[in-house]
């Protein structure tokens, strides 16, 4: 076995890391959520370093960036912020899903508009009454010869409201029966008339921001359909478990840079005549925490591993997001209560990263939908 | 909430909290319940006007002595008080920091002269007071402190800062730990003031918290000025004063906080039921896990109640207190999020939180105020349990 990462693998993360301390250091992260800001600069920035084209292969215009990259590009972004990272994660995954079941005509779109950053992608699944259970999702693509009719609304539609994006909305083109059937893939531009989209207030990430988007009566081009009609369930599988991947990068490194900042303040405060942090009570809960990230990072790197070998990674790419979303929601609660005061005080860094960790083990498929998805694996179905 | 047995020699008195709060709970009260805690500010006008109608009805003060106002009432009477107070879901009491802190600690050390100028003052809701402890060096570690108050005639004069001051931004008086003599170090040489905030010397500024209020706050005294005889107990004795308070603060004012959390309980249950949570099987554990230690919560209250009556030292359970409930209070409002889902995340303009969110960020500062939990261990494995001192690094 070989831990090491490449030479060009240290490169591209030390590039990232000092893209992070360039443009999108933690406290303009927590900036930019404050204010609801839209950074051109974070956006511009990624497309100019290749990123939204690095897993591409090199013959459809990318640079053939395999999974462990995209999670060493994610783990830097994430030490900004998970939201920082999700501004990269967000866009690629639905690109990547377009380019491998899009038409000719959508791949050109991707290769010259999203992989070059000048446009994005935003996913529309969830529905206000299917979140976990995807599959139930309602909103009606009627077929009307040469257009869809699509009537419904979604919820949790992240990076659907910033300009210059286009939504993969999947929508119910076929009967409910069986449960994974009838389901499409449309590419909706938002500014097609009887589309509104309403931001939704949110705790926190707000960054790249989440919405409801309503459908009433909006005209979908039948040529905007991704993969074949009626199949999109396995459309939106197909970059599943990459996607668990990636996003556990940037747990990874929202998790890391909090135990790396609340490491800093137990040295730096003293009380009792001493750093806090020589306290062996707070000592080893970080040395604890430090475990547990490094136990999250190998499930991940091997779960990577796995991916770029072509071999299948259900139940690893699912013990990675749980472990990472886990990890990172009690290092968020550790350095709470590390930083104490500092940490309450909505100045300091850390009450950004609390406030961004809580829905970790919800969003991205929940830790229990996780856990189901790996008691499976081993012959146990738990419904 | 369940019904409790206190006995019959309460019965009656009991029944008239009822009746009271039955019907006074109304209107604007009314649609309050379950507003607030000791440090969320949140609703503050109307709960401070319904402090005014419990000190209206006498309700305020039970068990302090006649002379200064209170009802001079036993502890029974005061726990059954709270008991009904809480089942009626009324808002917490926004003058909870003078009636559960500073009153008992003036009752117990301080001179018939401050006892008959604050008491009577408090109990009519027309003074609100803060607690001046924490300073940016000396949180856990309290002996720290660094403001200092020097004599001028008579006068103190004071400066310094302190920080974490919970509705600074409405006390009218501080209760501020001072360090008088300036030779001394750790825990000699310092005092308790009680400093007036109307006045130049005296800047109060809001800290925002995570929970997205200004409750918190730092105080800056820049040659401050306060009577000489308004020290609470001797000069140079102030952290035998402090310790006191901060004994209250770990013991007594739990029973109410903890009362509340049984209604959240409550709620939480009735939110698995809505989100289908009770048929998740790791969700039925946490659920289990929180409504048992909500009750063990409420059970050792009424043991230390119970050996309190009985003219008994509170036994362990007394000093475990407060780690158990902060801990378990705070895992309640992650199960809560958990339950709630991505639902839980939507917040209203403005970043205006519903009761749940409130409550799970305010409880990641029950963990630290009041002693943090790090604190906590450290007594019970010393006094309590006997262990030697938390050893020095070699």
């Amino acid at each position: 076995m070989d831990f090491a990462l490449t030479d060009e693998q240290e490169m591209l993360r030390a590039t990232a890391r000092q893209f992070v301390a360039d443009v999108c250091p933690p406290e303009r992260a927590k900036e930019w959520d404050e204010q609801h800001a839209v950074p051109r600069e974070l956006f511009e920035g990624m497309a100019e370093l290749g990123w939204f084209s690095l897993p591409f292969a090199e013959e459809d215009g990318g640079d053939g960036g395999s999974p462990l990259e995209l999670i060493l590009i994610a783990e830097e972004l994430g030490r900004a912020s998970f939201d920082i990272a999700m501004c990269y994660i967000g866009v690629l995954i639905p690109g990547l899903t377009t380019f491998r079941w899009g038409s000719e005509a959508q791949r050109v779109f991707i290769r010259e508009q999203v992989m070059t950053g000048r446009h994005r992608l935003a996913v529309a699944m969830s529905e206000p009454d299917t979140g976990s259970d995807a599959a139930a999702l309602r909103t009606q693509a009627e077929d009307r010869g040469d257009h869809y009719l699509v009537n419904g609304q979604k919820a949790w539609c992240t990076g659907g409201g910033l300009p210059d994006t286009t939504i993969a909305t999947y929508v119910r083109t076929g009967p409910r029966e069986p449960k994974h059937g009838g389901i499409s893939l449309l590419l909706v531009d938002p500014k097609t008339e009887g589309i509104e989209i309403r931001r939704t207030p949110t705790l926190a990430r707000h960054i790249l921001g989440t919405n409801e988007v309503f459908f009433k009566d909006v005209v979908v081009p039948k040529e905007n359909l991704v993969g074949p009609q009626d199949e999109a369930w396995k459309v939106m599988l197909s970059n599943l478990e990459l996607e668990k991947v990636i996003i556990t990068g940037g747990y990874l490194g929202a998790a890391q840079a909090t135990l790396d900042e609340m490491l800093k303040y137990s040295q730096d405060r003293q009380a009792f005549g001493r750093p806090i942090g020589t306290f062996q009570s707070l000592a080893h809960a970080m040395a604890d925490l430090q475990t547990e990230i490094d136990s999250a990072r190998l499930l991940a790197y091997r779960a990577a591993w796995l991916l770029a070998q072509g071999k299948p990674c259900t139940r690893e790419g699912s013990m990675a997001k749980l472990k990472g979303s886990e990890t990172y929601v009690n290092a968020a609660r550790l350095g709470m209560q590390v930083c104490a005061g500092q940490g309450f005080s909505t100045e300091s860094v850390m009450s950004f990263r609390y406030r961004e960790s809580i829905v970790a083990t919800i969003s991205g498929g929940t830790s229990q939908i996780q856990r189901n998805g790996i008691a499976r694996s081993m012959g146990l179905r738990t419904y | 909430m369940m019904e409790l047995q206190f006995g019959a020699e309460v019965e009656d008195f009991r029944d008239e909290v009822r009746t009271w709060l039955a019907e006074h709970l109304v209107g604007e009260f009314a649609e309050h319940r379950g507003v607030g805690g000791p440090t969320d500010g949140e609703a503050w006008e109307v709960r401070l006007a319904w402090d005014r109608e419990l000190s209206a009805g006498g309700w305020l003060g039970l068990g302090w002595p006649r002379e200064y106002g209170g009802r001079g009432l036993g502890l029974l009477e005061e726990i059954v008080f709270e008991y009904e107070y809480a089942r009626s879901g009324a808002p917490y009491r926004a003058t909870g920091n003078a009636l559960d802190l500073l009153g008992p600690m003036l009752i117990a050390m301080g001179s018939e002269e401050q006892k008959q100028r604050f008491i009577p003052r408090i109990l009519a809701v027309e003074e609100l007071w803060g607690q001046g402890f924490s300073e940016p060096g000396a949180g856990s570690d309290l002996a720290s402190v660094r403001t200092r108050a020097e004599l001028d005639g008579d006068e103190w004069v004071l400066n310094g800062q302190k920080v974490w001051t919970t509705f600074g931004m409405q006390a009218d008086w501080l209760y501020v730990l001072c360090r008088t003599d300036p030779d001394s170090t750790r825990h000699k040489g310092l005092s308790m003031l009680l400093v007036p905030t109307d006045q130049p010397g005296v800047e109060i500024r809001p800290i925002r918290s995570l929970a997205g209020q200004d409750e918190f706050t730092e105080v800056f005294f820049t040659d401050a000025r306060t009577r000489a005889d308004l020290v609470v107990g001797d000069v140079g004795q102030g952290w035998r004063t402090a310790m006191g308070t901060l004994g209250i603060e770990r013991g007594a004012t739990l029973l109410p906080a903890q009362l509340a959390y049984e209604r959240e309980m409550d709620a939480l249950l009735e939110l698995a039921r809505e989100r289908g949570a009770l048929t998740d099987p790791m969700h039925r554990r946490s659920l289990l896990d929180a409504w048992m230690s909500v009750r063990i919560m409420r059970t050792t209250n009424l043991r230390t109640v119970a050996e309190l009556l009985q003219g008994r030292t509170p036994g362990a359970q007394a000093t475990t207190a407060k780690l158990y409930a902060s801990t378990n209070h705070q895992r309640m409002g992650h199960l809560a999020m958990q339950i709630e889902g991505a639902a839980g995340q939507i917040v209203a303009d403005g970043y205006g939180l519903d009761v749940r969110q409130r409550s799970l960020l305010i409880s990641l500062a029950e963990t630290i105020y009041g002693g943090a939990s790090e604190v906590q261990r450290n007594i019970i494995g010393e006094k309590v349990l006997g262990l030697p001192r938390d050893p020095k690094p070699l």
